[in-house]
């Protein structure tokens, strides 16, 4: 009888405990969705990590800024002697206005195991370098060879990233040298900073390579101009946008190339 | 006379026998009483035990909901509510032990409250972990921001300046204690690759060779990403950990 009685207390009180209690978390999805924002919310380290810019890297020393001048001096002098005629700013002087006038080549590849389509890759690469939003703004047409292009386009698998350079992180595109690389894991669903910020795909294919061009020509890193302000393509808008409004195409004032000697 | 006599000594034995039997079983009784007394009391107790440990669980249920865990002072109130228990803890004495072997609803109870605990002991480790990552992100988190706050004031083309700031920020996290490992490394070798990468600016610096510089630079650029690249990596383990706890939860 006393057995009885104890055992009973011990279902009452458990079932006192599990009827009154909502679902265990481990069952319901929303409360459960909520605690894990919530905490993952609570984390000190991504707002640490955005706000760890590097420096403007388009500052460039004295030195550097004389010798791309001299160059420039350089080149002009050449351009005035063999051209005597009027010569229209970023554009080559044989070609009517509108027109490009100078072609860089690249070539295309793959590296490792790669998902994304590649013709489709090839065809949208072609279509953002010499789309009149973009880097052909700059009076140049890009063109892709079979060998031997100024730079190199390689679709790589993500892990094969860090084989490029030690500073190359299977998180990100790069580029090293003549080598832009992209990063075929983001070329495919790009980066979830992007898709908070309301980013679609295309446009992200558009600034990632955008971008990664735009540092074979010359740029470093620019950070955003402001708050809501368009972003620089050469801010690193896969990371963060800084509270810019993303942006795929170079700003006017973007439209410049040392590697190309093609000034602002 | 003699009969009398002989009447009343053979009849006080007989009397003594039947009170001594009497006292016995009164003795006996309540001895019997005491120890069924003492029994329920002793699997009162592993019901309250019980209880305790299901209270604990439930409290923590509804301080997660409520968004207390939300820091690591509130994950450390969480953790002191989830009091140290041990399975011990749900059976009696032995004297009251072996009783399980004859009544299943005790032994069943014993099974249940040992369930509990367990479950107790393992939530109680999750939130260990989650917390201790936690504490390792504010440590690195408010390193970062110093480091940042530092290097912001020093003019973008002064690399040697730059470099010696990343050193120094190379050192401190080395400094991390040991309990954040799990971040420590993996941030030690990314700011490692931005040291070296501004070992080869400076170089470039000094050697006013352009291309070399651009190659750096470039090189910084990439460094800076894969340090911020390292959220990625945090989340995941992160997540991992809260999962963990949810799933005990």
């Amino acid at each position: 009888m006393a057995c009885t009685a104890i055992y009973s207390g011990a279902a009452v009180a458990m079932a006192a405990a599990s009827s009154g209690a909502p679902l265990p978390l481990g069952q319901d999805a929303v409360a459960r969705q909520e605690v894990t924002t919530r905490l993952v919310q609570a984390q000190p380290l991504p707002k640490a990590l955005a706000a760890l810019q590097p420096p403007n890297l388009g500052d460039k020393p004295q030195w550097y800024q004389a010798q791309v001048a001299a160059e420039r001096q350089a080149t002009e002098q050449q351009a005035a002697n063999a051209a005597p005629q009027a010569r229209r700013p970023r554009q080559h002087p044989q070609q009517p206005p509108g027109q490009p006038g100078r072609v860089v080549t690249y070539t295309i590849s793959t590296r490792g195991r790669v998902a994304s389509n590649q013709a489709e890759f090839a065809a949208q690469v072609n279509q953002t370098l010499n789309d009149q939003r973009g880097w052909a703004r700059l009076g140049i047409a890009f063109r892709q060879v079979p060998q031997g292009g100024q730079f190199n386009l390689i679709l790589s698998e993500a892990a094969l990233l860090p084989q490029f350079s030690s500073g190359c992180s299977s998180e990100w595109s790069c580029r090293v040298g003549p080598s832009v690389i992209i990063n075929d894991y983001r070329w495919q669903g790009s980066t979830p900073a992007w898709q908070a910020a309301g980013g679609g795909l295309r446009d992200y294919r558009h600034m990632v390579i955008n971008h990664e061009v735009g540092h074979w020509l010359g740029h470093g890193h620019i950070p955003c101009g402001g708050p809501g302000a368009a972003a620089p393509v050469m801010l690193q808008q896969s990371i963060s946008l800084q509270g810019c409004r993303f942006n795929p195409w170079p700003l006017e004032g973007e439209l410049w190339s040392s590697t190309l000697g093609i000034n602002r | 006379m003699v009969k009398h006599a002989r009447h009343q000594s053979i009849g006080r034995p007989r009397r003594r026998w039947w009170l001594g039997l009497g006292i016995g079983l009164v003795v006996v009784l309540l001895l019997g009483g005491i120890y069924m007394w003492w029994s329920q009391r002793q699997w009162q107790q592993t019901d309250r035990y019980y209880d305790t440990v299901l209270r604990q669980s439930q409290q923590l249920h509804t301080q997660l909901r409520s968004g207390e865990a939300a820091s690591v002072e509130g994950m450390g109130w969480l953790r002191a509510g989830l009091a140290e228990a041990s399975p011990g803890g749900c059976t009696p004495g032995w004297l009251v032990a072996w009783q399980r072997s004859l009544v299943p609803a005790y032994r069943q109870a014993v099974q249940r409250c040992q369930q509990a605990v367990e479950a107790n002991q393992q939530r109680a480790t999750a939130l260990d972990e989650l917390q201790r990552h936690l504490k390792a992100q504010v440590a690195v988190a408010t390193l970062l921001e110093g480091a940042q706050q530092q290097l912001q004031a020093i003019p973008a083309t002064d690399y040697p300046a730059l470099q010696q700031a990343w050193q120094q920020v190379r050192g401190q996290v080395s400094d991390l204690p040991d309990d954040s490992r799990a971040l420590r490394d993996p941030l030690h070798e990314r700011v490692n690759g931005v040291v070296t990468a501004f070992e080869q600016v400076t170089a470039a610096h000094q050697a006013q060779d352009r291309a070399r510089l651009d190659e750096a630079l470039a090189a910084v650029e990439r460094a800076y990403g894969a340090l911020g690249g390292l959220q990625d990596q945090v989340d995941q383990t992160y997540r991992q950990a809260i999962d963990r706890l949810l799933d005990r939860v």
